[in-house]
């Protein structure tokens, strides 16, 4: 006789966390930047899945409830040590060690999604928390999310290890059981509890509350962002001949050292009415690198000792492009490192989103 | 006095020539302007050319930058099309008066960048007899 012992949700549930985790730390740990947007959208969905999991841990069937497998050191003990003389007990939902690692899963799992937030917030200046989060903060807690990233791993590979060990010693395939959602049991085993009528109920008021809280928190205004206009003598001057670069992307002194140099900018000579270039640096300056709490503001503070005045320069740069093939700069849409928005969409604003990257086929 | 009387007489030569749609007043005068210099600069000076402009425009120099041996180099072999700087890929609208009307209507844009651009390709300044020689190239196409 096979009992359904995992609901439908509850298998959806696993699965969809399997594929969003698994993709997570395929682009967290090995892709580009440029899969980075998915990377956050995986990462919210997990969010979501914890969030159903804990409603589902109170109000869910029988054997997804917490109360069915709590957390008791003595059982999980007793457990291992039946595992090591190949005779454990069968158990319908989580058997204690198994449970025991469902904490740890979904604790480290909160930990990754709440990290996440505060390091898209702070570092990207994205997501709900962008209003909030200073970059310091973001980049300081991003320690923290690598390191439960690879906590998560580790645990994901114990996970699957006892799940096949657990599997060949009571002749059981737990895989499968998580797939249909059934498992062998004795004869007269009574089915166990369905979930609570007030589950779906439950889901809505906290889907609700996540979509006006999130709504809520996206309206703040980015913390250390705000939209400038470019004045158009600083257009049709500096823009006449290269991009007209984001303020934020050299520090003051540097733009005092370039407008104070036009006549050998980088080669050329840019020299302009004396009155044009003091306005023009007034204009840089306050709102240069040290005004903006964005990643590439923050980055590119530190600029190039040799070359202070030219952004491609700065070790920030040179390390986020270094895998950019010279075909990539080459080609004639691009032609130079000097032209941000051949690849970034929104060079313009001075975000630099991930997202916002295309990068056009040489 | 010789000044305005050679204004006068270009001025009455130009009104004489059938104007084109994108003909503007202020270019008209920059031409102008320009002819007085490059006569005051050589008496034997006898209008400007297209042909010569065109040559201007294509010819390459073995001792500029290497992105910028001639005015194509950026603006492009064909003046109606948009050009791009040879350096930095950033777009540059196009040269022809037929394709963009506002060229060489704002003297100081126009020294600026003749000021900026000779040195760098002709490692020299322009006259005024190649600048209204370029402009009227390029007011042709």
């Amino acid at each position: 006789m096979r009992l359904l012992i995992w609901d439908l949700p509850t298998r959806l549930f696993h699965w969809l966390l399997v594929g969003c985790v698994g993709f997570c730390a395929l682009s967290g740990f090995l892709l580009p930047d440029t899969w980075f947007g998915w990377h956050f959208l995986c990462g919210y969905v997990i969010g979501l899945l914890l969030l159903f999991r804990a409603v589902w841990g109170v109000l869910g069937p029988e054997h997804s409830r917490w109360t069915s497998f709590p957390p008791a050191p003595s059982a999980i003990i007793a457990h291992v040590k039946s595992l090591l003389t190949a005779k454990p007990h069968p158990s319908l939902g989580h058997n204690p060690a198994g449970g025991a690692m469902i904490y740890a899963l979904l604790i480290t799992l909160t930990g990754l999604v709440v990290t996440g937030l505060i390091v898209l917030g702070g570092e990207a200046k994205q997501g709900p928390l962008a209003g909030l989060i200073p970059f310091a903060t973001g980049i300081a807690v991003k320690e923290l999310h690598e390191f439960l990233a690879d906590v998560i791993l580790l645990l994901a590979a114990l996970h699957l290890g006892g799940v096949l060990v657990e599997s060949r010693l009571l002749r059981e395939n737990l895989i499968l059981t998580m797939i249909d959602g059934r498992k062998t049991t004795a004869p007269g085993t009574p089915p166990p509890r369905p979930r609570s009528r007030r589950a779906l109920a439950v889901l809505s008021g906290v889907a609700v509350l996540v979509g006006v809280g999130g709504t809520g928190l996206e309206r703040l205004p980015v913390l250390g962002w705000r939209p400038i206009g470019f004045p158009a003598a600083y257009v049709k001057e500096c823009g006449a001949c290269h991009a007209a670069y984001h303020p934020s992307l050299l520090p003051a002194a540097s733009w005092r050292a370039v407008m104070g140099a036009l006549s050998e900018h980088f080669g050329e000579d840019a020299s302009l009415p004396d009155a044009a270039t003091r306005d023009l640096t007034a204009w840089l300056t306050a709102n240069a690198a040290e005004t903006w709490d964005t990643e590439p503001a923050n980055r590119l503070r530190t600029v190039s000792a040799a070359q202070p005045g030219r952004i491609t320069a700065a070790p920030w740069w040179m390390r986020k492009h270094r895998h950019i093939a010279d075909t990539v700069f080459q080609q004639k849409s691009v032609k130079s490192h000097a032209n941000c928005s051949a690849c970034h969409q929104d060079a313009e604003r001075g975000t630099f989103a991930v997202q916002a990257i295309s990068i056009p086929k040489p | 006095m010789k000044t305005t009387t050679l204004l006068a007489a270009t001025a009455a030569l130009l009104a004489a020539t059938p104007l084109p749609a994108w003909a503007d007043p202020a270019r008209d005068a920059l031409l102008a302007d320009y002819a007085v210099q490059a006569k005051a600069a050589d008496p034997a000076f006898g209008g400007f050319s297209a042909a010569r402009g065109q040559s201007l425009y294509a010819t390459k120099h073995a001792d500029a930058a290497p992105e910028t041996p001639a005015c194509q180099a950026c603006h492009g072999e064909d003046p109606r099309q948009p050009g791009q700087n040879a350096k930095t890929g950033k777009v540059i609208e196009p040269m022809a008066v037929s394709a963009n009307a506002k060229r060489f209507t704002v003297k100081d844009d126009v020294e600026k960048w003749f000021g900026r651009n000779c040195k760098a390709v002709l490692s020299r300044d322009c006259t005024p007899a190649e600048k209204g020689d370029y402009i009227t190239f390029l007011s042709a196409r």
